[in-house]
């Protein structure tokens, strides 16, 4: 389904501001080819995240309903979701917020404002750290196959 | 004078007055104990060297003992904080104290010298009720205890055969020397309450003043953090289109580029909306002031505000507006200041209401009883605007009115706002020489009730007068 390079990614944004959503899916798609699926808030970011199992979300911290680190906990409680990279994206610039963002599973803290190419920057590298690390992890476990049999 | 508090506030004086008093029953109860371990030993050599002893000595050493215990008691008593059983304590261990050496000697001897003596002590019992208590009835109470106790002792005691000849002559006069000396200290401690009871006050209020101003700065620091998030997000939104468009200005067909302008273009007027309603509210202050009065129907500016609110609300947000407003009702003010006190009130109970509830909003003519040079009654209008939303925390209600105040709840939420709604909402009223306020139980679903009252149209006030 992704290819390394010119691959086609479909991408979560959740964000309580319209004006943000439009811009951005617009943006994303325009720039880099990206799949966008939107949501208004935290609850309905989780239901969208499980029907279109996008390759990253992109996540705004204070919204209505379900905040942006209670769904980020929620996806990575579940272990169907637990391996997609996620960005949480926030106005908050507060340490504190910064930590329990990072507690809390998310690969990936920026601060508003980020430029549409930076958000797209840091969703590929964010979606190519992942997939280093599933290599890494069936590498690992492809090495410790036969030494379990022996 | 003196400022309006909260129930919250009130507790401020009780807590300063509870300070005071603890820290005086500590130091009072170890030193009294002391002094009275003295006794103790007095009463002690006493015991043994009389030999005969009558049920009322008997009574005298248990009362001794008693008060040290009563002293034991109430240091634990001062460590837990229960203040006012370690008061009673002190003081009737005092009483017994001083009290119980004058019983046993009356038992031993009669009225005597030692008596006399222990007389003159029963003076302590009024100053440590009123250091103690800070209390004019319990002062005076105290002092007729004593005042009784000492003419109980003069008049009812056994006489001494040989004292009785020393004081046949001065027995009449003794007792009112003592009970006059007792109410003069009273008096002097009646004095001394009337000076610290408003220095107390006032001490009080500073605190209030000190607590108020440190919960706003703190309210401004959250508001920052807020305004900090309300800008954020739409600049990230105008930096998005001016990217695409940058990136994309050659390849992009024209109409999408329009349009991309066009929605660039209303996030900048929202953007500078936020930004105007933060940057210009001095010059909105400055300018209150700044209108002709005239008669304005209330009625009319309702319907304008309310036409304005549905243009500026979703239309997915339904209310149910119940008016309940004489139609010739008006106010002697400025149009403009309230219609945006009206809006303002109204769009904060659309906001903080689930939609579809009720919004009332009454008015009426009202007469208040005239506290001015004439006396007369003045007319007023009163605008009443009641929502059935989340309601405002009553320990919040204080700062409401104040620059910037947001309530914490909110700031933690997405409903944006920035702080000023309301305080301009007074701002204008008070130029209108008007007043308003605000109550709420803070309890979901009771609402929130703002009331207004501003000074009617003259031309009807003299009419009516």
């Amino acid at each position: 389904m992704s290819s390394p390079s010119g691959a086609h990614y479909t991408v979560l944004i959740v964000d309580d501001n319209p004006w943000l959503l439009q811009i951005l899916s617009t943006s994303l798609a325009e720039l880099d080819n990206l799949t966008i699926v939107t949501a208004r808030d935290g609850a309905e970011g989780l239901e969208q995240f499980y029907e279109t199992r996008p390759d990253c979300a992109v996540i705004d911290v204070k919204m209505p309903e379900l905040d942006g680190f209670q769904l980020v906990r929620a996806l990575r409680g579940d272990s169907e979701t637990a391996q997609t990279p996620i960005i949480i994206l926030t106005a908050l610039v507060q340490d504190s917020a910064r930590f329990v963002g990072l507690a809390s599973g998310a690969d990936q803290f920026l601060v508003k404002p980020v430029k549409p190419s930076e958000l797209i920057a840091a969703i590929h590298r964010a979606i190519a750290l992942r997939d280093e690390d599933r290599k890494r992890r069936l590498f690992e476990l492809s090495a410790d196959q036969p030494a379990e049999e022996s | 004078m003196g400022m309006q508090v909260t129930s919250a506030e009130e507790q401020i004086y009780r807590d300063i007055e509870h300070k005071r008093r603890l820290r005086l029953a500590q130091f009072l109860a170890p030193s009294l104990m002391f002094l009275q371990s003295f006794v103790f030993l007095g009463d002690v050599i006493a015991f043994v060297a009389e030999p005969a002893k009558t049920t009322l000595a008997y009574a005298g050493y248990i009362g001794t003992l008693a008060s040290f215990g009563l002293f034991l008691l109430a240091l634990p008593l001062i460590k837990r904080g229960d203040l006012n059983r370690a008061i009673l304590c002190i003081v009737i261990a005092l009483a017994i104290t001083i009290f119980s050496p004058s019983v046993i000697r009356m038992a031993a001897q009669g009225f005597g010298p030692t008596v006399l003596t222990s007389i003159a002590s029963y003076n302590l019992i009024i100053v440590l009720v009123g250091i103690l208590t800070v209390n004019q009835a319990y002062t005076l109470g105290a002092t007729v205890a004593v005042n009784l106790l000492t003419v109980g002792v003069i008049w009812f005691s056994p006489r001494a055969h040989d004292v009785s000849v020393a004081f046949s002559g001065e027995s009449g006069i003794v007792g009112p020397l003592a009970i006059i000396s007792q109410w003069g200290l009273a008096v002097l401690l009646l004095a001394a309450l009337r000076i610290y009871t408003p220095a107390f006050r006032e001490l009080g209020e500073t605190q209030i003043a000190y607590e108020r101003e440190r919960q706003l700065d703190e309210l401004k620091d959250q508001f920052i953090t807020s305004v900090n998030h309300e800008l954020r997000t739409p600049v990230m939104a105008l930096q998005g289109y001016l990217e695409l468009l940058l990136l994309k200005v050659d390849t992009m067909p024209l109409e999408q580029r329009r349009q991309l302008l066009i929605d660039a273009n209303k996030v900048g007027d929202d953007l500078q909306v936020l930004i105007t309603s933060i940057l210009e509210s001095r010059q909105l202050e400055q300018q209150a002031n700044d209108f002709i009065p005239q008669a304005v129907n209330v009625w009319d500016v309702l319907q304008e505000s309310i036409r304005l609110l549905n243009q500026h609300e979703p239309r997915e947000k339904r209310w149910d507006l119940h008016l309940d407003i004489p139609h010739d009702l008006a106010i002697w003010g400025d149009r403009v200041r309230l219609q945006q006190v009206l809006l303002n009130l109204l769009s904060n109970a659309v906001k903080y209401s689930p939609a579809g509830s009720k919004i009332v909003i009454t008015g009426r003519a009202i007469q208040k009883p005239g506290n001015d040079r004439q006396g007369a009654d003045h007319q007023l209008a009163e605008i009443v605007i009641r929502d059935y939303g989340l309601g405002i925390p009553p320990e919040h209600i204080p700062l409401l009115f104040q620059r910037f105040v947001r309530l914490p709840r909110d700031l933690a939420s997405s409903v944006s706002g920035n702080g000023l709604g309301l305080y301009l909402c007074q701002l204008y009223i008070e130029a209108m020489k008007g007043t308003i306020w605000v109550e709420s139980t803070g309890v979901r679903g009771e609402g929130s009730q703002f009331t207004m009252h501003l000074p009617v149209e003259m031309r009807k006030e003299a009419g009516d007068g």
